[in-house]
């Protein structure tokens, strides 16, 4: 079977300024079903305005979005939406049950509660007022909240700000079983880790703009980068001299940890051996995300520079 | 190709949760809600059957602007800080994208306040009554009751404005420094004939006065000016303050 | 579930604010708000006690007594009755203390003449009950069928004769009323029958004997008395009779009536009749108030001014009071003491032989009003040696020996607690009667009625412009307007005809204006039927018949005038308020327009703050009549 994946939501040529200055130019982006979508940026890279855009609460200058072939905003795309947004406080004295309920009220076919309560790991304090809540436990029912209608199109903005590596794992899991039924996701935040195992794609973003748009594999294969790690009983500088290496670091300054970043691996590993420097638990790791981001940066910066 | 099943929630389940539990947080706060409902109630007490200045007709005539007092207080809170509140957490972005009805918020809210505000009458009643020997024939209790509630529709309206304008940290006191004063120079804590002239005359401006001699007028207290003139002066304050409340939401677009 | 609990809160809710609604209290009914009950301005009514009271109850004096009173009626009268206590359920009964007062079963004016306001007067003295001795049956009924009900608490309760039985001519015909009269005895079945059907309680007859030294009026004849006390008595019905002499006295008691209602000053009784009165079981109602004020004795002027009295009295009823009956050819002053003391004389012996005596005052009479002169009757009756008590008794207990009144007149146990508290013992000074504390009718205390100074709120005219005749007739410029008068009203059978006619246009006169100038052209028929005939055209000053204007600023009533051949004469009347006998100025007309200038001032025996009505009537000559007016003013 060949069928095309649905598109749920598509932006096209969207243009947004505010107070002459340009916020959004020509952003062209199409998210399918059963998608999880990264845009990755700094921040006042536009990210938040064009989730804003997406949701209905800023209008455009040029362009246009269609959510589910609807204009956003509209009711019948909020109710097939849900949206997890970045709020530094909710109304104190209901309970977790009680917020959840209520939102549900406003979905057609709301989820299972206690499906709800699963994907958001809250059973265990759904009766505690959301004043007494630790801030990783209103990132969870803020979640919750934005996942309990049972949306086909979510939007989390920065959703594992604020939460312990377990919470943002299990976070993590539920937004992959949530793709894995169906809905589809668009997910802004800086942790890179977090666009690299979520996303099946990545928008990266910068002044307004998408500066690079792909697979994180696509991504990450446009840099050539590795790292290679070992541990020496040499001194850092014996390192320093190799020409294909880009970059030395020194890990950890008790052990003897190095980590040297080079364009081509094979190149370097022959100089480290015709050089005789000696090398321990040897490891290649290719290019993080993070790594790809700097590097695009700096490209993008230099080449902005020297226009 | 479209994939929406254009399926509606129940309304009026949303109305009835939205308001209950609106209802429930107002309540479960009683560091707010107690000083509403007990403001008007203590201020009654001593100024309206204590400390009375004629025991056979400042008890009832106090009831009333007391009921006044009372009711506005609920409208302008719920509505204006508790909106700017929310506005200031974000909470309100949220609902706003959500797909619950804006109708419901509001609903809910009007709904608060008339809960609140049934029980504030309710109080000043049984207190007027028992110990303030006030008597009024059945149709008059009742009317009054439905002036006040109904009477604190147009103060929603104000407070909406208040609360889609005004920054969240300052909100409360800003809707302090609103409502007091303005209490006050309406004649609802002390009698208006007792003020001066000049401020007689100003009181005119003022949106709670008329909506006292309104509810006076149920006992033959009023000042005696017409019906029509209070009745078009509240409906021009909540025409006013919706439109601007509408401007206000709107407003925010352009950002 | 969620929305069943929801209807269920809702109704709950519901329920909770109904019962509060009903809860709130309201104002209570009671007039005053005073916490304290003065007993003085305490109202007693349906159920109370009067306590350390002394009681007449119309029979017995009980100097000291209880008497509780339950649902309106008299429960019991004992010497001491236990204090209440409050059994659980049922509150105390409201006690009114007496001490010093007297209570009196509501007094009973055993002869006057009801018509107007004579029931509500009567009541505003203490009357509670009226025997009339001649009046229209269109009057008396409404308020005969009224004192059978308990509701009846505001007028005095009525029995009347209704029409009275007199020969043609005889007395009772002066009136102008259009009465039945009696010729012949086969008539006297049909005229019997006739009263009672028109609701007569007794048979009134006025009788002079043939014998008797004066023949001042033509009389029935003593076998038409006869046949009328037969069939009275057939009927169930008491036959009572006016006579104004001894002869016609005995006559009449001996033929079998019941009692004689006037006492007479010609001659003293004797022995005989005392007895005749006696053996037959008779009474006598001397009307001494109606004998003294015929004898320009009367003492009305000291009851009339009286701090007790004054304030109940109504204008007409001060009128009443002061008027004066004409000399009845006794001129000489002595002469008329004696006449007067005739009839003391007589009532004493006969109440000295216990022949029963009811106490009347033949309102409202000239020298006499209703209620007030009753209290008068008393004065007089002791004064001619009735001991207070037998006074007290002959307008309580004795009256329903001899008439047909229930339990009227009396207190006692389960009659309707028609009552008056005095001031005073009236056993030892009679006018205590008049110290009024507190009415009673039928259990429900009665508030007397205060009348302030007469012109305070009669409206003040001033001269100028009453109408032209050239617009709508009610439409004065001051007064209520004009609008036809016959003595159809008292029964006659005059007519009339009023219309609006337009001037004609003269050469000089052009009509400049839309205004068409008209005058009032008056015509019609005298009639014979009632003895005074009138018919034209009346003017209404006040709101309405019963509220006069004050006429003092103004000089002169200012017309035009002119009448058709036959008419030579013009009647102005001037009807003070509640007067039924205007003050009457004739002018002379003429077939050409004349102005009229009728002086006020040249008026007498009125009172000009007090008019009600200005008449413009053709008065006297039977026939047709024509005449018309323009031009009203007052100058």
């Amino acid at each position: 079977m060949n069928t095309p994946p649905q598109t749920v939501a598509s932006i096209r040529q969207v243009c947004k300024s505010f107070d002459n200055k340009q916020v959004l130019s020509n952003i062209n982006i199409d998210l399918n079903q059963a998608e999880v979508l990264s845009i990755l940026g700094p921040n006042g890279a536009g990210k938040t305005t064009l989730i804003n855009t997406m949701l209905g609460r800023l209008s455009l200058d040029s362009g246009e979005i269609s959510l589910f072939g609807h204009a956003p905003g509209s009711m019948s795309v909020k109710r097939q939406t849900g949206a997890m947004l970045q709020v530094s406080g909710l109304p104190d004295m209901s309970t977790i049950k009680e917020h959840i309920t209520l939102f549900q009220s406003y979905y057609a076919h709301p989820m299972d509660y206690e499906q709800v309560m699963a994907f958001s790991g809250l059973k265990d304090i759904e009766n505690q007022y959301s004043k007494t809540l630790s801030g990783g436990q209103k990132q969870r029912l803020l979640f919750a909240l934005a996942i309990c209608g049972h949306p086909k199109l979510l939007f989390l903005d920065e959703p594992t700000v604020g939460m312990d590596i377990t919470a943002r794992k299990s976070l993590w899991h539920a937004i992959q079983t949530l793709k894995a039924q169906g809905t589809s996701i668009l997910l802004t935040t800086h942790y890179l880790e977090e666009a690299d195992q979520l996303s099946d794609r990545i928008v990266m973003f910068n002044h307004g703009e998408i500066v690079r748009e792909g697979t994180p594999e696509e991504i990450k294969s446009q840099i050539n980068t590795k790292k290679i790690r070992f541990s020496s009983p040499l001194n850092i500088a014996s390192f320093s001299t190799l020409k294909t290496v880009t970059k030395v670091s020194q890990i950890s300054s008790s052990t003897d940890y190095y980590e040297l970043e080079s364009a081509c691996a094979e190149k370097s590993m022959k100089e480290i051996f015709e050089k005789q420097l000696q090398v321990n638990n040897l490891t290649i790791i290719g290019a993080a995300l993070e790594d790809a981001f700097e590097i695009i940066n700096n490209e993008e910066s230099t080449s902005s520079a020297s226009e | 190709m479209k994939t929406i099943i254009d399926d509606k929630p129940n309304l009026l389940n949303i109305f009835i949760l939205e308001a209950k539990t609106e209802t429930m947080r107002l309540f479960r706060t009683p560091g707010f809600s107690i000083p509403t409902l007990l403001f008007p109630i203590m201020f009654y007490t001593f100024f309206g059957i204590v400390f009375s200045m004629n025991p056979t007709t400042m008890p009832t005539y106090l009831m009333i602007t007391y009921a006044v007092f009372g009711v506005i207080g609920p409208a302008l809170f719920s509505f204006g800080v508790g909106i700017a509140i929310e506005r200031g957490q974000g909470w309100f972005d949220l609902k706003e994208v959500s797909p619950m009805p804006a109708s419901a918020y509001i609903v809910s809210r009007i709904s608060l306040t008339f809960i609140f505000a049934s029980l504030i009458i309710l109080f000043l009643f049984t207190i007027g009554a028992t110990f303030g020997d006030v008597r009024l024939m059945r149709w008059q209790w009742i009317s009054l009751a439905l002036i006040f509630v109904l009477g604190s529709l147009p103060f929603c309206a104000i407070g909406m404005t208040l609360g889609l304008y005004l920054k969240a940290n300052s909100a409360p006191a800003t809707v302090n420094l609103i409502y007091l004063p303005m209490s006050f120079l309406s004649g609802l804590w002390l009698p208006i004939n007792v003020l001066p002239e000049v401020m007689q005359q100003f009181a005119n401006l003022l949106p709670p006065y008329h909506l006292a001699q309104l509810a006076l007028k149920i006992t033959n207290m009023d000042l005696g000016f017409p019906i029509a003139l209070h009745l078009s002066v509240l409906a021009a304050y909540s025409l006013l303050f919706i439109f601007l409340a509408v401007k206000a939401y709107h407003k925010k677009d352009k950002q | 579930m969620k929305s069943k609990l929801l209807v269920i809160t809702v109704f709950v809710l519901t329920v909770i604010l109904i019962a509060f609604f009903m809860l709130l209290p309201e104002p209570s009914l009671k007039l005053d708000a005073d916490k304290k009950t003065d007993e003085l301005s305490q109202e007693y009514k349906g159920s109370f006690i009067i306590r350390n009271v002394q009681v007449y109850d119309g029979h017995f004096r009980h100097k000291k007594a209880d008497v509780k009173i339950i649902d309106n009626k008299i429960s019991v009268i004992a010497e001491k009755l236990p204090e209440q206590s409050k059994s659980i359920g049922q509150s105390k009964l409201p006690e009114l203390d007496a001490a010093g007062k007297t209570l009196l079963p509501g007094l009973i004016d055993s002869h006057t003449h009801a018509y107007q306001n004579a029931l509500s007067e009567a009541l505003n003295f203490g009357v509670t009950t009226e025997l009339d001795m001649f009046t229209m049956p269109s009057f008396a009924n409404p308020h005969q069928q009224q004192r059978k009900s308990l509701e009846n608490t505001s007028a005095a309760d009525l029995f009347s004769a209704t029409i009275l039985a007199t020969a043609p001519q005889g007395h009772g015909t002066q009136y102008g009323f259009d009465i039945p009269v009696l010729h012949s005895v086969e008539q006297i079945p049909q005229f019997v029958a006739d009263r009672i059907k028109q609701g007569a309680d007794y048979i009134k007859a006025v009788y002079n004997s043939k014998n008797a030294k004066r023949q001042h009026f033509p009389s029935i004849s003593a076998e038409i008395l006869k046949a009328l006390i037969d069939s009275a008595h057939q009927q169930d019905r008491v036959l009572v009779v006016h006579v104004d002499n001894l002869v016609s006295a005995r006559e009449a008691i001996t033929l079998g009536a019941n009692g004689i209602i006037h006492s007479f000053v010609d001659q003293v009784v004797d022995k005989e009749f005392v007895e005749l009165m006696l053996s037959r079981k008779s009474f006598i109602i001397p009307t001494l108030s109606v004998k003294a004020s015929m004898t320009q004795q009367s003492e009305s002027e000291q009851l009339l001014k009286s701090n007790s009295n004054e304030p109940y009295l109504s204008k007409q009823q001060h009128q009443q009071l002061t008027a004066r009956f004409p000399g009845f050819g006794i001129s000489s002053k002595t002469l008329q003491t004696e006449a007067l003391q005739n009839a003391f004389r007589s009532v004493e012996l006969l109440s000295g032989a216990k022949v029963p005596v009811l106490s009347g005052s033949d309102a409202p009479n000239p020298g006499t009003t209703h209620g007030l002169s009753l209290h008068g009757e008393l004065e007089l009756l002791v004064r001619a040696g009735l001991t207070n008590e037998q006074a007290l008794h002959s307008a309580t207990g004795a009256v329903g020996h001899h008439f047909p009144i229930g339990s009227r007149g009396t207190l006692s146990v389960g009659s309707s607690a028609s009552m008056i508290l005095v001031d005073g013992n009236p056993f030892e000074s009679i006018s205590s009667t008049q110290k009024i504390v507190r009415i009673w009718k039928n259990g429900v205390q009665f508030e007397r009625t205060q009348f302030g100074a007469p012109d305070m709120h009669a409206q003040k005219f001033k001269p100028g412009l009453i109408t032209d005749f050239n617009r709508h007739l009610n439409q004065t410029n001051m007064g209520k307007g004009l609008g036809e008068t016959t003595d159809k009203l008292a029964g006659g059978k005059s007519t009339v005809k009023i219309a609006l006619v337009e001037h004609e246009h003269t050469a000089n006169v052009k009509a400049r204006n839309e205004d068409t100038n008209q005058y009032l052209k008056v015509r019609g028929e005298l009639k014979p039927g009632f003895m005074f005939p009138w018919s034209g055209i009346a003017y209404l000053l006040g709101e309405t018949q019963q509220n006069g204007v004050n006429l003092s600023a103004v000089n002169s009533i200012v017309f035009k005038a002119k009448a058709s051949a036959q008419t030579k004469q013009l009647s102005v009347l001037l009807f003070q308020t509640g007067s039924f006998r205007p003050i009457q100025k004739d002018v002379e007309l003429s077939e050409q327009w004349q102005t009229y200038h009728l002086k006020l001032s040249e008026l007498k025996d009125v009172d000009l703050t007090d008019i009600s009505n200005i008449s413009f009537v053709k008065t006297r000559t039977i026939g047709e009549f024509e005449f018309m007016l323009d031009d009203l003013y007052f100058e």
